[in-house]
């Protein structure tokens, strides 16, 4: 073939100079879904959102009726199977995803393993900290404190409470206090006093402890079972509102002891910085030996204090 | 095949159909070789950007898996005050409007515009009525009753004394998520008025009305979890 530089350039009437190697051509359209699945996939979403409700109805009937305590576990599982299967419906077909280039479904399930991986391993880490390192353990308060809210430092509260202060107490426990001697004061005003008697005390009481269990009632709560009612730590520490004899005294509940309201209590989970939570001062006054802590080892047996702590 | 410079776009003679933004008179931007590669583009930009939304709300599924943890009576005292009907009828509002943006995404794309706008209407008044419920019988006579996060908490009757912790997992949660539901309502009251004003979307021009679809259906996807966790575990 010869050619010169000054041939003429005759364009091809097929050549797309946007689309030089014809790329564009096969054009594959976009999927789109009859309104038929779409209906479907709605109608079985509704289907599933029914089901985890009526489920988790179930559950507490059953606890209720029969006073038994359904593992938490049970709930979970079935409650988090159920939204998967629904997140999996709304991503395939909502999104899209099933008809789509495989590319997106890569990009989000690489996604959710990296979300997998961020709760995992926070939640390890959680409780096991001195199993890599035994000086790491130390106790953690079971079930916490509730302290720390208003906390001074150098006189200046760092608290953006709209109170200035709780007086160390947990804010539950302050506002408890605070609702008791508010309703004691009310009882007292009725009377035409205005300081509250004994009388006006225990009738404040009465009040209170009628309201704080109307409300577990109005919650779908069996009133009279808050005695084994795992999640109620009044009920933990041994407050009954129907004794015998009359309205519990209640001083008998301190919010000392709300750590033995945890379900954790006995196992008494170790793992957070030391000096975060609690004092580390001694909550086996009632006898739990098995659940020594790091702290604890101090007045300890010595074979005891060398299966915790290797520094002694 | 040539392209559309949106600036100056080839107007067909004057009428209805002549703005630039009517659907058959939208071109691609000069770096794609076609409309469909920068639609597949722009898709995947928006599961990038869908990818973070959901790392965004891993942190607050990771608070609420620790917390529930460490302090599962606070946590199972804290779900007893929320109501599940109220969480489960916002549950239906919500697949109930991705169903209708799914179906408003198949118009566009069957080119039925008067039904596109009609499923968007629908979507929008189920947002309206999501936040509705969320404030006016969730937020506000919870925190009237001093059920509020952290330290604003004063609820005289609280169950555990870290109830004041669960409130605020249970505010930034679906605090957070409510705030996507008014930003998906927003972008999707955009498309609305395109889709009136210009008919803005149709089969070969409609990745505004997809992209915003997505966003819509992740909060919903999102709300799919919050509900069980808030609501339905004890």
């Amino acid at each position: 073939m010869e050619h010169s530089i000054d041939d003429v350039h005759i364009p091809n009437p097929e050549f797309d100079p946007t689309d030089p190697h014809g790329l564009g051509h096969g054009h594959h359209g976009h999927h789109i879904i009859t309104a038929r699945t779409l209906m479907t996939v709605l109608l079985i979403l509704l289907f599933f959102t029914v089901l985890t409700v009526a489920l988790s109805r179930a559950e507490v009937w059953i606890q209720n009726t029969f006073d038994v305590v359904l593992p938490q576990w049970l709930n979970i599982i079935i409650a988090m199977s159920i939204a998967t299967v629904k997140a999996v419906l709304v991503g395939a077909y909502f999104m899209g995803l099933r008809f789509d280039k495989a590319l997106n479904s890569i990009i989000m399930l690489i996604c959710i393993a990296a979300v997998i991986c961020f709760l995992f391993f926070t939640s390890i880490d959680l409780g096991n900290r001195g199993a890599v390192s035994p000086l790491r353990a130390t106790v953690l308060s079971p079930g916490g404190t509730g302290y720390g809210l208003d906390r001074t430092y150098d006189g200046i509260s760092t608290a953006a409470s709209p109170r200035p202060s709780t007086s160390g107490l947990p804010i539950a426990e302050f506002r408890r206090k605070e609702r008791l001697a508010e309703l004691a004061m009310e009882e007292a005003h009725e009377h035409g006093r205005t300081e509250p008697t004994e009388a006006d005390v225990a009738a404040g009481e009465a009040e209170f402890w009628r309201i704080y269990y109307q409300d577990y009632v109005d919650k779908g709560k069996h009133p009279h079972r808050h005695e084994h009612d795992e999640h109620n730590y009044f009920a933990k520490l041994h407050f009954a509102h129907h004794d015998a004899d009359g309205i519990e005294p209640v001083s008998r509940i301190s919010l000392e002891n709300v750590a033995e309201s945890s379900p954790n209590y006995s196992k008494r989970l170790t793992g957070l910085t030391p000096g975060l939570f609690g004092d580390g001062s001694d909550h086996d006054a009632h006898g739990d030996t098995h659940n020594k802590s790091p702290n604890d080892n101090h007045d300890a047996a010595p074979a005891d204090t060398a299966e915790t702590d290797p520094d002694h | 095949m040539a392209t559309i410079d949106a600036n100056k776009p080839d107007l067909p003679a004057a009428g209805a159909k002549s703005h630039p933004l009517y659907w058959k008179n939208r071109g691609f931007a000069h770096h794609f070789r076609n409309a469909d590669e920068q639609f597949d583009a722009c898709k995947l930009g928006m599961w990038l950007f869908l990818t973070t939304e959901v790392l965004l709300f891993a942190g607050i599924f990771c608070a609420y898996a620790i917390f529930r943890m460490l302090y599962p009576d606070a946590w199972a005292a804290g779900s007893h005050h929320l109501d599940w009907r109220f969480g489960g009828l916002n549950t239906i509002v919500l697949l109930f409007s991705s169903w209708t943006v799914a179906s408003g995404v198949r118009a566009a794309q069957m080119g039925n515009n008067a039904a596109l706008i009609r499923n968007l209407v629908i979507t929008l008044i189920c947002a309206g009525l999501f936040v509705f419920i969320k404030l006016y019988f969730e937020y506000i006579p919870k925190l009237s009753a001093g059920k509020a996060p952290g330290t604003f908490f004063s609820y005289p009757y609280a169950h555990d004394p870290h109830e004041p912790l669960w409130w605020s997992v249970y505010y930034i949660g679906t605090g957070i998520h409510a705030l996507h539901v008014l930003i998906g309502a927003g972008l999707l009251s955009w498309v609305l008025v395109r889709a009136i004003r210009y008919e803005a979307y149709g089969p070969t021009e409609y990745t505004m009305v997809e992209t915003s679809a997505l966003y819509w259906h992740l909060v919903d996807l999102v709300w799919i979890f919050l509900f069980p966790l808030l609501y339905l575990i004890h």
